[in-house]
């Protein structure tokens, strides 16, 4: 698995942020816009041009960040994977993206018709773009398609990829999210009133709204088979996934969560396991009022009384859109090879209405099963279950 | 236990229903119309239907065009079916809800980030048709959105195809959409014209279907479906051998072939393919509805139809005198050589 945010380049730098209790989150520098050095976001600190020098782009390339983002994390996991870009012809590509290439297209749109130098972003609008950036870097051309149901994207990457390897399709997926920090997101969660201007309190009481983050997170799904036949490392298993839609707002979830409810249910009984047996459950826990309620009520729904350890990890990369479900499937293997309940930042007092208390500190624990869930706009819900090794 | 590669037994997949909205009037009797109109100005805009019937009058105000065309081709495709609620609903498109995001993006940048509204953001996500239409149902099943260029229709398809073959679902409700919005596709037409990929105007339009691992009263049988990301010229001949050897079909089993020619540089990919087949008919339907991401979408829909209605076939191109019903048809489309696809419908 490779991963790129404001908290680490590696999977093991992440893991180190994690259990310090180390946030990601800093005023926003790198995107031109009155909320600069204003409102809290998880930023990777660097410029699209010394990024670019990582990939060691040519000087008229047209690589969006979402796309140079996605390179970098897909690159690390192939290696990640102990293969070689020159192994990948036949595997399959799935990558979620929501804006796709809008980081260029806002600083260009108005010069796109008159000037020639930038027209070359035009063609990198398109959210199948960096996918075939990926593609291309990696020398995959095997199915490749692009994902975008807006912030459960990442899971449904994940999902699709383990279907696809179920069903013959592919043995070999490389699979995950990219989303770069845009003026349109920014300005589009702010004019909802769900940005915080503070780091965000996941499952408080007095949560504020969230804070963007971003992110590319890519993991290398394989069969057994596969992977046992050229002795890969097996990090962990994907054993369950489900998709539901909440059919109640193109924004809002349903005040009891029955999306949440139904996608952690169809992935609870797609891998075989009883509720009791997930040890650690990485929220989406956006710190919205209306996501972390709903979602404390479809927890109560699936696991009554006894809920698992649970966070949300948004504290530390933001909210990281289309990538969230990638980065917080990364989280979730961390955890479980770690044997580690991850910390859920910023919290103080319980929602008054369900009473539950995320764990706040780095908690050692024995873990065979984590479920990760990713909500989005559109009522779009995916809960994965990874397993250990 | 987990499974991860269990005998598969591979369910036949059907297109109970097939609707188009595009820049012919294709919608109002589900039919080919009698008299096409080549789409020779410069934006071929659809034809929008009557959307009372489907569409409150105050919701439809709100909406753009992808959204109403989107859920006016659901709803009927799923009435057709005699479908109430599908076990999936999945959508393609290639630039998304174009109309609200132009809104959105030129609201930020000529207000300075000040004093904006969420609506045309709310809007403006790629998800939106699929969701709206998830809600219009109460539709609380599998929800999808595929977002990869003019293989938008396909991934959704095929993510379909994969659900019934799984027997996850007995019903999904698929299809794409694309609209033209306002800006955008100026600037995309200019480099069309820069690269000379197409001669065509750009276009809009949804097509939406029911697929089912149901026969009776299918429509078509989806056979086969492969997409290919980037296929040198050379290679077509292997890639089509290889793809019809995996779909147990030979080439003279095929009787149509549908394509994609939009005019443009890459059509000699069109024309390969055509010499492979060398007797049978064949038809380009983009002059008849602009070049767009969801244009493959259109295709199938017509597939459809001229597997399940022998007269239609005459009435395409009253040059055809042959009106043989096709049993087997070969739909190909690629976008300036990348993004290839070959799909088999075969008739019921």
């Amino acid at each position: 698995m490779g991963i790129i945010s404001a908290i680490g380049r590696t999977p093991e730098e992440h893991l180190s942020s994690l259990v310090q209790a180390k946030s990601g989150l800093r005023k926003l520098q790198h995107i031109e816009s009155i909320y600069n050095n204003k409102i809290p976001v998880g930023e990777i600190n660097s410029s699209n041009e010394q990024l670019a020098k990582d990939l060691t782009l040519p000087e008229d390339h047209n690589y969006t960040r979402t796309a140079i983002l996605g390179c970098l994390a897909a690159k690390h996991a192939i290696r990640d994977a102990g293969l070689l870009t020159s192994n990948l012809k036949n595997d399959a590509l799935i990558s979620a993206t929501t804006v796709g290439g809008m980081d260029m297209t806002e600083r260009y749109f108005k010069e796109f018709g008159s000037n020639p130098e930038v027209q070359k972003y035009i063609d990198s609008h398109e959210a199948g773009d960096s996918t075939h950036k990926i593609a291309q870097q990696l020398g995959i051309e095997g199915f490749v398609t692009t994902i975008s149901t807006a912030c459960s994207s990442g899971a449904n990457a994940l999902m699709l990829a383990a279907r696809l390897i179920r069903s013959g399709m592919a043995e070999r997926v490389i699979a995950g999210g990219t989303d770069a920090l845009s003026k349109f997101t920014v300005n589009g969660f702010n004019s909802l009133m769900i940005l915080s201007g503070e780091a965000c309190k996941p499952f408080d009481r007095h949560r504020d709204g969230l804070n963007l983050g971003e992110a590319a997170a890519y993991l290398v799904l394989e069969s057994e088979t596969a992977a046992n036949r050229r002795g890969a490392r097996i990090r962990a298993w994907l054993s369950g996934y489900g998709n539901a839609n909440d059919s109640h707002h193109q924004t809002a979830s349903s005040p009891e969560g029955d999306g949440a409810f139904l996608a952690m249910n169809a992935a609870l009984k797609s891998s075989g396991l009883q509720a009791t047996q997930i040890d650690y459950v990485n929220a989406h826990g956006t710190a919205t009022p209306n996501n972390d309620l709903s979602e404390s009520k479809a927890l109560l729904r699936i696991f009554g009384d006894a809920i698992p350890p649970f966070s949300s990890t948004k504290p530390f990369t933001g909210h990281t859109l289309a990538a969230a479900g990638a980065v917080e499937a990364v989280f979730s293997i961390l955890a479980l090879e770690n044997g580690v309940v991850l910390p859920n930042l910023n919290y103080k007092e319980p929602i008054r209405e369900t009473g539950l208390q995320p764990a706040t500190v780095c908690i050692p624990n024995v873990m065979q099963h984590v479920l990760s869930n990713s909500f989005g706009f559109g009522g779009n819900c995916t809960t994965l279950i990874l397993s250990k090794s | 236990m987990y499974n991860l590669n269990p005998e598969q037994i591979v369910k036949a997949v059907y297109i109970k229903s097939a609707v188009a909205i595009s820049a012919q009037d294709t919608f109002s009797d589900n039919r080919i119309p009698a008299e096409l109109m080549p789409a020779t100005i410069s934006v071929a805009n659809a034809i929008q239907p009557e959307y009372k019937d489907y569409i409150s009058p105050a919701s439809a105000r709100r909406m753009a065009p992808a959204v109403k065309m989107g859920i006016a081709a659901a709803s009927r495709a799923l009435s057709l079916a005699k479908i109430s609620n599908p076990d999936g609903i999945i959508a393609g498109t290639g630039m998304g809800c174009l109309m609200d995001t132009e809104k959105f993006l030129n609201n930020i940048l000529e207000n300075k980030e000040e004093f904006i509204t969420p609506t045309s953001f709310i809007q403006s996500t790629h998800n939106t048709v699929a969701g709206q239409i998830g809600i219009m149902l109460d539709c609380k099943a599998y929800n999808s959105t595929y977002v990869h260029g003019s293989l938008s229709f396909e991934s959704a398809l095929v993510d379909a195809q994969l659900q019934i073959e799984e027997g996850a679902a007995k019903n999904i409700l698929v299809g794409a959409v694309d609209e033209l919005g306002i800006e955008f596709y100026q600037h995309t037409s200019l480099r069309n014209s820069q690269r000379k990929s197409t001669t065509l105007p750009a276009g809009e339009g949804a097509a939406f279907f029911v697929i089912s691992d149901d026969k009776e009263q299918a429509m078509a049988q989806l056979t086969a479906l492969e997409t290919i990301r980037n296929c040198g010229i050379d290679q077509l001949q292997t890639r089509l051998h290889t793809f019809l050897t995996q779909s147990k079909c030979k080439l003279t089993d095929i009787d149509l072939l549908v394509l994609g020619n939009n005019g443009g540089k890459w059509d000699t990919y069109y024309d390969r393919l055509r010499a492979f087949f060398p007797n049978i008919r064949s038809i380009n339907y983009k002059p008849l509805t602009g070049e767009h991401h969801s244009v493959s979408a259109f295709a199938c829909w017509l597939g459809c139809i001229l597997l399940s209605d022998r007269s239609r076939l005459n009435e395409w191109d009253n040059r055809i005198t042959d009106n043989t019903k096709p049993r087997l048809i070969l739909l190909y489309n690629q976008s300036e050589g990348m993004n290839h696809s070959f799909m088999l419908l075969k008739e019921c």
